[in-house]
């Protein structure tokens, strides 16, 4: 059946004249095709009493194709500023095709976008799965990035980094852990760092008291119940921060035996003294919808009050494959833009990421952070990441193989899949 | 949602934080009845406080025999503004089955334990206003919906609404109609009068809530008044580049008239998508925003989350932006096809539902946007409403609702004209004594 087999690119740079790819088959049946692109929210029309919506195709015709031979078909547009376009494509007035375009600031055609995991467990802890099967099984649902945070140890994130890293230079396993106290009480999600805080706290347990003890002495903790509480998080979460990696505020308001993991003063006071390096928004221990609708609404206030607080999404998953229960898995996740791997954990702590949140009842997706950043994550889920999801498959069956000759094939794809989808 | 709302009523569920209150655990059925001379144990729980202390584990519990009404009371001091969980203990010898609910999840008891029950403690400022539930933005027959004023109003009675604005396109006839049909029907709701002002096109879609009289009458009747007073507006106006003046002015006019006849003005679907284009370009919701244009902002779009964040970076501006939800429902009727628009509501904090204090409230921004297309309910506005409504999402309007449902299906029985059946009045102001009843006894104001 003659049709479109491809529009390419889908991403261009703003405020620039740029060509636009339609690859067909059957194309002798299909000539002469039209196109429009549509702004999505610049009228750049005066306002007059008789404007009306229904006057759309008149403001953006149709305009005839070039043909470019082979079955492929071009339509020169300038994009104007950061914005999402509806593409159409007709023939003899019928439209044959119809998907979404988007125009980005040269801020944000300077990076990459990365799906990314920041909290998740294995069978080294409460999870299920070895360190390399739980990132293979990332891999396969299209993400780029990813860190094993099992409980009270870091090293099951260097066994998966260890055995993905010769493997494949596209998907980074980071090192991570959940930071526990001794009673395992305190959870903090360390993402990234060069040494275990599990350890510190185990090895050097003097000194971490001492450090509570310097800050309980030195800071203001009148604003909260439990001072040596909110000062051992604090310490944790600089005590990350000095091994080089990320602290991330994990589930604030996981509801434990009826009461929140975090009481709110406590939130407040982390968020108001900058403790922590990222605030994970959307989390999986959300079994009531409660704790992600309150993190959220008191992040906005927060944010109102001048804070900033950087967002993540993730799933806490401690099973990934379907039949062990699956629990969160893919549910939750961040979009994080940055130049490439090693910028990711400074993407973090910059605003640079989405928090995302997949309905599992409609698979309609919820994001949240920078108003820009979230309008193009939106864009990128829908049309950049299912396609890259099959292809990621692909390279995960690889990956699980261990063959470097299907890696390479399947990486070959996908380079060729970005190559296409974005202009720059 | 705990089943635990439909065994045990605690009244009152709502106490005044830091101030010692009595309260009443009252069985509602035999599954849930307490047997005299047992002694049941009560343990409370402060949710929004730690769980886990540095130095341990704190808990609160009473041991307590049901009174001559087989009822518990206790006493006690509930700690500043959060909710409180209250789990109940039955004795060894009034043991029920050996299961119990917590977050919509059915667990095996660990010990004895019979129910999670829960109180919700407010500060002063916010003890004493009730909750109310309302629709700001929905059509009838009048305009492109599919049922009259009548019908619309009872159904939305029947799913527990409070307060409801008939807000058609062009005309606020329905709400006026509505307001006349029910003025003195025994019912605790209240009529609004609403309506989409469409001035001086289709092009622009506000909603006026409430006031006396119709903007887009007002229009039809002084457009050549209008236009000029746009005019002059226009030039008066500081705007960035890109934005359209006249199309600007047209919204702030429509916004200070509809103050001006004695409503609140509300920014509405900025984010609707229409033939794949944002109704409004984003650059001007910002500005609108910003200059705080708009009583209230109707937070659930039709694309809702670059709605939900830019108004997050315009109050990071330093701008309130109040908020309202609503469905923009054109059709009331569950057997209907589904609507295609995510639906939403409103909640309004105030301590009555007349006219004054629900415009009052939310021009206060005392309201909240319920998006309810997800599972369960998200919500959006302030902090402390917001704990609070889903408190009341919990263990209020389970019941409420459901008190509600009846006197929703009398009203539908009105008439457009004329007195209604006194048969149908007499059920109704039971049915609504009823649902009055059980407010009173939850909030215990």
């Amino acid at each position: 059946m003659a049709g479109i087999i491809e529009i390419y690119p889908k991403v261009f740079r703003a405020d620039a004249k740029q060509t636009v790819h339609i690859k067909t088959e059957g194309v002798e049946k299909l000539r002469p095709l039209t196109a429009k692109v549509q702004p999505m929210e610049k009228y750049d029309v005066p306002h007059s009493p008789e404007f009306r919506l229904e006057s759309e195709e008149q403001r953006y015709p149709y305009q005839r194709l070039k043909d470019l031979g082979d079955g492929v078909f071009a339509l020169e547009y300038e994009f104007k500023g950061e914005q999402r376009y509806s593409f159409k494509v007709r023939y003899d007035g019928v439209e044959i095709c119809s998907t979404f375009l988007y125009s980005v600031e040269p801020d944000l055609a300077e990076l990459r976008s990365f799906k990314c995991e920041t909290h998740c467990h294995s069978c080294r802890s409460d999870g299920s799965g070895t360190p390399f099967e739980v990132a293979c099984a990332y891999r396969a649902a299209g993400y780029d990035a990813m860190a094993l945070t099992d409980h009270g140890w870091i090293e099951p994130s260097y066994e998966a980094r260890d055995a993905i890293a010769p493997l494949t230079d596209d998907f980074r396993v980071f090192p991570g852990e959940e930071v526990h106290n001794e009673w395992s009480y305190y959870h903090v999600v360390h993402f990234g760092g060069n040494y275990s805080v599990n350890n510190l706290i185990r090895d050097k347990k003097e000194y971490i008291e001492a450090e509570i003890e310097k800050l309980l002495a030195s800071r203001d903790f009148s604003d909260v119940s439990d001072p040596p509480s909110a000062a051992f998080r604090a310490v944790i979460a600089q005590e990350i921060r000095n091994a080089g990696g990320v602290a991330v505020m994990a589930h604030p308001y996981w509801e434990v035996q009826g009461e929140y993991f975090m009481p709110t003063e406590e939130f407040l006071h982390h968020w108001r003294r900058g403790d922590f390096d990222v605030l994970e928004l959307f989390g999986g221990n959300d079994a009531v919808g409660n704790g992600n609708n309150l993190a959220e609404i008191l992040r906005g206030e927060l944010i109102a009050e001048g804070c900033r607080i950087p967002v993540l999404g993730a799933s806490d998953a401690h099973v990934t494959k379907r039949k062990c229960g699956f629990d969160y898995f893919d549910l939750q996740f961040s979009v994080v833009f940055a130049k490439d791997f090693d910028g990711i954990p400074e993407a973090l702590k910059n605003e640079y990421a989405v928090a995302v949140e997949r309905r599992p009842e409609d698979g309609r997706f919820r994001c949240a952070g920078k108003y820009r950043l979230v309008k193009y994550a939106r864009f990128l889920i829908r049309e950049y990441y299912e396609p890259f999801a099959k292809l990621a498959a692909v390279h995960s069956a690889a990956l699980a193989e261990r063959d470097g000759a299907k890696i390479a094939a399947a990486e070959a794809d996908i380079a060729a899949f970005r190559k296409r989808f974005f202009a720059f | 949602m705990s089943n635990q709302v439909f065994n045990y009523l605690v009244t009152p569920s709502v106490v005044r934080a830091d101030e010692e209150t009595a309260v009443t655990i009252r069985p509602l059925g035999e599954n849930s009845a307490f047997r005299r001379g047992c002694v049941y144990s009560l343990e409370i729980r402060e949710r929004d406080a730690l769980c886990a202390r540095w130095d341990g584990f704190p808990t609160c519990k009473y041991e307590l025999e049901p009174n001559e009404a087989g009822e518990l009371v206790f006493r006690h001091r509930f700690r500043g503004e959060q909710r409180h969980t209250i789990i109940l203990r039955r004795p060894e010898e009034d043991l029920r089955s050996p299961y119990y609910e917590i977050n919509n999840h059915r667990k095996k008891r660990p010990d004895n334990c019979a129910a999670v029950l829960a109180v919700y403690s407010l500060a002063p400022d916010l003890y004493g206003l009730r909750c109310f539930k309302g629709e700001t933005h929905c059509h009838t027959y009048e305009s492109d919906g599919m049922q009259d004023a009548v019908h619309t109003v009872a159904n939305y009675r029947a799913a527990g609404y409070d307060f409801v604005a008939l807000t058609d396109h062009f005309t606020s006839y329905a709400s006026e109609k509505a307001k006349r049909v029910f003025a003195s029907a025994p019912v605790a709701m209240t009529m609004l009068l609403g309506e989409e002002v469409h001035v001086p096109t289709e092009r622009i879609h506000t909603i006026h809530l409430g006031g006396e009289s119709s903007v887009n009458d007002w229009f039809r009747a002084h457009k050549e008044q209008a236009e000029a007073e746009v005019a002059a507006l226009a030039l008066t106006l500081e705007l960035p580049d890109g934005i359209d003046r006249e199309d600007y002015a047209w919204r702030v006019w429509i916004a200070n008239k509809s103050r001006e006849l004695g409503g609140l003005a509300i920014l509405a679907h900025p984010f609707w998508i229409w033939e794949e284009v944002y109704f409004i370009p984003p650059a001007v919701t910002r500005q609108l925003l910003r200059d705080g244009v708009y009583d209230a902002l109707d937070l659930r779009d039709y694309d809702m989350e670059p709605a939900v964040a830019l108004r997050e970076e315009v109050r990071a501006e330093g701008v309130k932006i109040p908020v309202v939800g609503s469905t923009d429902s054109h059709r009331t009727e569950a057997a209907e096809p589904k609507l295609p628009a995510p639906g939403g509501y409103t909640f309004v904090f105030a301590p009555d539902r007349s006219e004054a204090s629900l415009l009052s409230a939310i021009r206060a921004g005392n309201s909240l946007c319920v998006k309810t297309d997800c599972a369960p309910e998200f919500v959006f506005g302030p902090y402390r409403l917001t704990k609070f409504a889903r408190f009341l999402l919990d263990k209020f309007y389970p019941v409420y609702m459901r008190l509600c449902h009846g006197q929703g299906t009398l009203m539908a029985d009105y008439p457009a004209e004329g007195a209604p059946d006194p048969q149908v009045e007499t059920l109704l102001g039971g049915l609504n004594e009823r649902s009055e009843r059980f407010a009173k006894e939850f909030y215990g104001y």
